[in-house]
């Protein structure tokens, strides 16, 4: 198992370097110089421009070769220095940081909901095949798989901030954080209809694919010899077949926990939630690559662990893989 | 069974698919004796049993009707319906599904016209008895009459863009609709006037108001901050008898026959020619559209100035200076872009721009039976010698209007044309991606499966919108309008690829392994035709049902970058880049008709082809069938 590990994080090693390379390659291809919108404003000859012009250069360290400048980069990223963020002068991690924590909260309660519904609803569907809450389900799942997120976005403003005025249209509580109670009901206010768009979102997927899990499941062999021998369907459906379905659903646990930091930059977007997903179209919009790099080395790092973490688990639920 | 009556494979084929068919209407009943094991054999190829399920799944067939909807909607509509990025007036802005901008009531005809006033999207009415109708579409509740204004007995009507003046016969002024700018009432001030003057002429310009009174008078209200029509200069007032009124200017009838310009300076409608500002042709009337004038002087002739594109000043020729039979007019109308004009022989002439079918009179005012002619904005009535009232021009917008006032309709055909089409070829290439890297990696295993899962694993390891949103900002950043949309599709491509490549390479490991593939190698057959003629026809089911539900998802990812701004850009059209103008509240709760429209639109296409990919899996699953 330990050396498992330790080969597969080796082996993830040259692969997150060659990300880097791509994304920082990508990054200088970039058209705008981002020395030019430091400029003071107010330069009067040539001369002066030239004299700030290259002090900036010097200070951002682009006036290096850019495999220099790619070291110096990877320097700063091993000790968590991510650079500057042009637009607000602060540090990229200052920037991040509280987007991020807003996006994990979104996305946790709306993945955790998802699975909750999700888990049961397949389960049911997939037992039940062809009975009316199998239809159901299908042609919600069909329907939640084919609509685009800002139309439930969109709708659900509609109705519940615009027309019954129950829910705030988007946007975050106005009132001081001071840590009471009041505060979090306000907060959760702003909270229940992009969560609520998200869960609909990722239902119609997981859905379909828990009921897709069991049903492949529930036409094995020994499940059929269960059944023969005259065990308690229960003990069969949840026993037997569900454990067995779990395997593949690990890989969607998985992917959600990339998709717990990914942010979903359509979702925050029309909720003018203060999220990741916002924050990188913010900073795609006024250039502020340094942002955007962080964040794409960030996903990567971040979606190559929860590939390992999906291996392992792989190996924790079924026996029969092997970890070589 | 001997050589000479064994059929012909194609011909075998094809003679099967017929009984498939009858067999679909008479319940296979027929011919089902005289078949022999081979033939009952043949007739179920997996090909034939997977359309055979297919078409028996009625989801799946909803699906299918929905894709030749959508497609012959969107390609035969762009073919049908040109588009034209310049199209669009602004007028028309946000205006909600509607056609009935000509629909008058009938009491208006049966009562008498007296006159009829239009706004941008609604006309007004006033008829012998002294009552107001209004019809059109509903703008700042401009179709709801004042209480008081029922009551009065009014005389002469005006409108603006979006507000209507009223004078009744005791020479009191009524005003409703847009009062953004006050221009939707009246005004202490004119108020105070009325009491001493009245009211010659009045109208309403975009967002002003202005009556002429009988001292010769001009007074304007509303919103003249930018052209500064309320200052009137001394040397026209007191000697005006008329006005047309543009956009932010307006041209001025004075009491010797000569015209004047008073208003925005620069524009083009304020180069009146000489002669007619010094009122050596002696002027009856003046009416001015956008950027042109017109002015009909005693004779019955029409001069005029300004901007000439769109065949403003192409004055029909019969009508025109270099015809010595010509013809002499009675009225003049102008409207946003185009000139009515009624001849003395009773006849309508129209010349201008055509986009919305303002020049398309009816044949009934050609034949020398007209006597009154109405136009404002893109609206026209006449009305004939026996009181039959005629309309024509804009009817509306079917599926409404956008914030530039362009047509809806016209927007989602060719939006869906760039959001299926860019859906599509990013699926092309993301398939022939996936299938090569699949087959490739697959087959030779080692150290290349290894690299290119690796690359896979990559290219896979983003979240999938935030790469496609960085890389659109990172690689379209200075591309024109259509490489960009070539380039959306490749980005979407390129990063869609390592689902179907790992599918591909995981069936393929496992029909390696199979004896068909040793014989064939074993025979010497070469590697390449090993994949492509051996193995490949085994995944090609796979393939398919991948390349439509991926199919789905293209367009749905389509719909979100250009959502985003990151997609396909205005001016040119996609489903996605409809609704970037709906984040804002007031057009989610107002203008429903452009986020709702497209949003649909793309919500039926991807149902309709996740239906279809559906049911193709289904169909080539044979597990399914067991029910």
């Amino acid at each position: 198992m330990l050396k498992f590990l330790l080969k597969r994080i080796i082996l993830l090693i040259p692969v997150i370097f060659i990300i880097s390379i791509m994304l920082f390659g990508m990054f200088k291809l970039m058209p705008g110089d981002p020395v030019l919108l430091m400029l003071p404003p107010d330069l009067r000859s040539q001369a002066e421009r030239d004299f700030y012009y290259n002090a900036y250069r010097e200070k951002l360290g682009l006036d290096k070769s850019i495999p220099e400048q790619y070291v110096a980069w990877v320097g700063n990223i091993a000790r968590l220095d991510f650079g500057t963020s042009i637009t607000n002068n602060r540090p990229v991690r200052e920037v991040i940081a509280r987007p991020l924590q807003n996006s994990i909260v979104l996305n946790s309660f709306s993945i955790i909901l998802a699975f909750v519904i999700s888990i049961p609803v397949g389960i049911k569907s997939a037992v039940k095949r062809h009975s009316f809450f199998d239809s159901f389900w299908q042609v919600f799942s069909l329907v939640g798989l084919s609509v685009p997120v800002f139309f439930i976005g969109l709708i659900l403003i509609f109705t519940f901030a615009i027309q019954l005025r129950w829910l705030p249209a988007g946007g975050m509580p106005r009132m001081q954080d001071d840590g009471s109670f009041a505060y979090f009901l306000q907060w959760s206010r702003y909270l229940i209809l992009p969560i609520t768009t998200l869960t609909i979102g990722s239902l119609a997927g997981t859905t379909r694919y828990v009921r897709n899990a069991m049903i492949e499941i529930i036409g094995k062999d020994y499940i059929r010899t269960a059944r023969s021998k005259g065990l308690n369907e229960k003990v069969i459906i949840y026993t037997h077949a569900f454990r067995n379905a779990l395997i593949p659903v690990v890989t969607l646990v998985a992917g959600s926990l990339v998709a717990l930091f990914g942010g979903s930059a359509i979702t925050e977007s029309i909720f003018t939630w203060n999220g990741i997903g916002r924050v990188l179209i913010d900073s795609l919009n006024s250039r502020d690559y340094m942002v955007v790099l962080t964040m794409n080395i960030f996903y990567a790092v971040l979606s190559l662990t929860a590939n390992l973490i999906m291996d392992i688990g792989y190996a924790l639920v079924d026996p029969r893989v092997k970890l070589n | 069974m001997s050589n000479s009556n064994k059929p012909k494979p194609i011909l075998n084929a094809f003679s099967s698919f017929g009984r498939t068919i009858l067999s679909l209407f008479t319940f296979g009943s027929m011919n089902r004796t005289s078949r022999s094991v081979l033939e009952e054999e043949a007739i179920t190829s997996p090909s034939k049993t997977i359309v055979k399920n297919f078409l028996r799944n009625k989801l799946a067939i909803v699906g299918l009707s929905g894709i030749v909807l959508m497609v012959i909607f969107v390609f035969g509509g762009s073919y049908l319906v040109p588009f034209d990025v310049l199209s669009g007036e602004w007028a028309h802005k946000n205006l909600p599904p509607s056609n009935n901008m000509l629909k008058f009531p009938d009491e208006l005809r049966t009562q008498g016209i007296e006159q009829i006033v239009s706004g941008r999207s609604f006309s007004v009415g006033l008829d012998k008895s002294g009552k107001i109708h209004t019809w059109g579409i509903d703008v700042s509740e401009i179709l709801t009459v004042p209480e008081e204004v029922k009551a009065a007995t009014i005389v002469k009507i005006a409108a603006g863009d979006e507000h209507v003046l009223a004078l009744s016969s005791t020479g009191k002024l009524f005003a409703w609709g847009n009062n953004s700018f006050e221009q939707g009432s009246v005004p202490m001030s004119i108020s105070n006037i009325l009491m001493i003057e009245n009211v010659v002429d009045m109208g309403g310009g975009d967002i002003f108001s202005y009556i002429i009174t009988d001292k010769g008078r001009l007074y304007v209200w509303g919103g003249t901050l930018s052209n500064g029509l309320d200052i009137v200069p001394t040397r026209l007032q007191g000697n005006l008898v008329s006005a047309g009124a543009s956009t932010v200017s307006m041209l001025l009838l004075k009491d010797d026959q000569s015209i004047d310009y008073h208003g925005a300076r620069g524009t083009q409608i304020s180069e009146i020619p000489a002669y007619l500002l010094n009122g050596s042709v002696k002027l009856q009337k003046v009416e001015a559209s956008i950027y042109t004038g017109i002015a009909l002087d005693t004779n019955g002739f029409i001069h005029q100035w300004g901007f000439s594109g769109n065949g403003m000043r192409n004055i029909p020729e019969k009508v025109s200076f270099n015809d010595p039979n010509r013809i002499s007019f009675v009225d003049i109308q102008a409207g946003r872009r185009h000139f009515v004009a009624l001849g003395s022989d009773g006849n309508v002439y129209a010349w201008g721009d055509n986009e919305f079918g303002q020049l398309k009179v009816p044949a009934s005012l050609q034949q020398g039976k007209t006597v009154a002619i109405y136009t404002d904005f893109f609206q026209n009535y006449a009305v004939l010698e026996d009181g039959e009232l005629v309309s024509w021009g804009i009817k509306g917008f079917i599926l409404g209007s956008d914030e530039n006032g362009k047509d809806m309709f016209t927007r989602l055909i060719h939006g869906g044309r760039i959001t299926m089409t860019v859906g599509a070829v990013a699926v092309l290439i993301s398939t022939f991606l996936g299938v090569l890297i699949g087959l490739i990696a697959g087959f030779y295993g080692k150290w290349v499966d290894n690299l290119l899962m690796r690359f896979a694993e990559i290219v896979s390891s983003f979240p999938f919108l935030p790469l496609a949103i960085t890389l659109s900002a990172f690689l379209t950043g200075q591309l024109g309008e259509n490489q960009r949309i070539l380039m959306i599709m490749v980005i979407l491509g390129i990063i869609s690829w390592p689902g179907l490549a790992r599918l591909v390479r995981g069936q393929i490991l496992a029909e390696r392994e199979k004896e068909f593939v040793l014989a064939a190698r074993a025979l010497g057959i070469k590697s390449k035709i090993v994949i492509i003629r051996h193995i490949l026809p085994n995944v090609i089911n796979l393939i398919i049902v991948s390349m439509t539900l991926s199919y789905a998802g293209s367009l749905l990812t389509e719909a979100g970058l250009s959502f985003l701004g990151f997609g396909v850009k205005p001016p040119s059209p996609s489903w996605g880049n409809m609704l970037t103008g709906a984040q804002r509240p007031e057009v989610i709760q107002f203008y429903w008709w452009r986020w709702i429209l497209p949003a649909l639109a793309v919500l039926f296409t991807a149902l309709s082809v996740n239906l279809v990919g559906d049911g193709l899996r289904e169909a080539m699953d044979p597990r399914a069938n067991e029910k």
